[in-house]
């Protein structure tokens, strides 16, 4: 079930970034923004780097200057090119103009794409301040934004912290994303405790198994001592790596995630040994 | 005595007009006026030397196709990088350094441009030891994955940003 409401929240999560329902804005008096977004939605449709859909967005932002959808729609191509500087301009536009809908897009693109963990923590905090913890998922559908921002304090060097927010993340009924229990197995293994990381780990593998989450598990197992624990796991995840199964974004490479040179390292070593 | 001309030559010159010259076909990276996207690399002589792209008017950016452009994975890169950037001492530069370039169908890569920002997301420059240490081992990395559409070769963009504290690399995205 928690997999399909994943697939849902991806799905509304691309199309609430390219389309807006116009009468929202009707319905709210701003005409300005309804004519803008009317306008948008009935011409031609581009894809996001061409010329043209940028000369569509700054048309609309000429009826209607407040229009902040179209700042976050013309970031997106200078985002996925890494361009920070221009992406950053529009998104702060965006913000200024609607902080509670444009606070989450920036603040996940922070983390995601810049690895901006202080301004991703702002961001993401701030727009908790006003909507509370529970504020939405990151803009791959794949990490809620209060998973994203425990990894942001985990990638400071504030390990307790991120434990803290991802444990009491689960004594809420939140959704997780596809990931938690690996991350804060992880955190626990990095902390020595590792029980407590096996834990986790296996409660990952009942909601959605991947190759970098048997790595780790290895590695517990060695921590423990448990020599043919060790080498199933070693074993299982290459297996599963070449099979495809391991962590994966299009634009970007995520946290704590592990590569196949590095299972293969460590498959030579626990079977050399 | 004349070497012969072997039919295997026959088809090395048709696949030079062929392998790269037909478009992938079937996503909306396809689009014919791909050439006129916001954020293109002008090719300049001067800097791009004669490298030259595949597909003319043509160029995905990386995401559009199912693999990734790392030959070798990410992390043979950072190897490469790491085990070969040397920290200048008592640098106290931070901020983001990225360098986007193309890569053709061949697997080469060209037109390397350069954009960096402090930690304000300000433009800014970062000293030319570090720059020209990263540009010239990224340019000199040749583990570029040929990425194609249905069994076709393409060119692509790509980028990769080194993010830099007190001349140190962080961390290499994306």
């Amino acid at each position: 079930m928690r997999k399909l409401m994943i697939i849902v929240v991806s799905f509304v999560s691309s199309i609430a970034s390219s389309q807006y329902n116009c009468d929202a804005f009707k319905m709210m008096g701003d005409t300005c923004k309804f004519e803008a977004c009317k306008y948008i939605e009935k011409e031609k449709k581009y894809f996001q780097l061409r010329k043209e859909y940028h000369d569509k967005y700054n048309r609309a932002l000429e009826i209607c200057p407040d229009y902040h959808p179209a700042y976050k729609a013309k970031s997106t191509a200078y985002l996925k090119t890494g361009d920070f500087i221009t992406w950053m301009k529009l998104m702060n536009k965006a913000v200024e103009l609607s902080p509670l809908d444009n606070l989450d897009y920036r603040g996940w693109c922070r983390f995601q794409f810049f690895r901006d963990y202080k301004g991703a923590i702002q961001d993401i905090e701030r727009l908790q301040d006003s909507v509370g913890v529970n504020a939405g998922f990151g803009q791959n559908g794949m990490y809620h934004l209060n998973v994203a921002r425990a990894l942001c304090y985990k990638m400071l060097g504030e390990r307790t912290k991120a434990i803290q927010i991802l444990e009491d993340h689960l004594q809420n009924d939140f959704m997780t994303g596809l990931y938690i229990q690996y991350h804060l197995g992880i955190l626990y293994y990095e902390e020595g405790h590792f029980d407590k990381a096996l834990h986790a780990f296996e409660l990952q593998t009942k909601e959605y198994d991947f190759a970098e989450n048997e790595y780790y598990k290895s590695l517990a197992y060695k921590a423990l001592n448990q020599l043919e624990k060790q080498k199933e796991a070693i074993k299982k995840s290459l297996v599963t790596y070449k099979k495809g199964v391991f962590m994966n974004d299009v634009y970007a490479y995520q946290v704590d995630k592990i590569y196949l040179i590095e299972v293969e390292e460590e498959y030579a070593r626990v079977f050399q040994e | 005595m004349k070497t012969p001309f072997p039919y295997y030559y026959f088809i090395l010159i048709a696949l030079m007009f062929t392998a790269c010259g037909d478009p992938p076909k079937t996503s909306i990276y396809a689009d014919p006026d791909l050439k006129v996207q916001v954020v293109d690399i002008v090719p300049n002589p001067e800097i791009d030397g004669d490298f030259q792209n595949c597909n003319i008017g043509r160029l995905p950016q990386y995401y559009a196709y199912n693999d990734k452009p790392f030959a070798k994975e990410k992390l043979h890169f950072e190897r490469y990088i790491r085990e070969s950037y040397v920290v200048l001492e008592n640098s106290e530069e931070s901020g983001l350094l990225r360098i986007r370039f193309t890569v053709n169908c061949h697997g080469d890569s060209g037109r390397f441009r350069l954009l960096s920002m402090n930690e304000d997301y300000e433009e800014m420059s970062f000293s030319d030891n570090i720059v020209d240490q990263l540009l010239t081992l990224t340019k000199a990395y040749k583990e570029w994955r040929v990425l194609s559409y249905d069994g076709m070769e393409s060119d692509y963009y790509f980028y990769v940003t080194f993010k830099i504290e007190d001349g140190q690399i962080k961390e290499i995205l994306p």
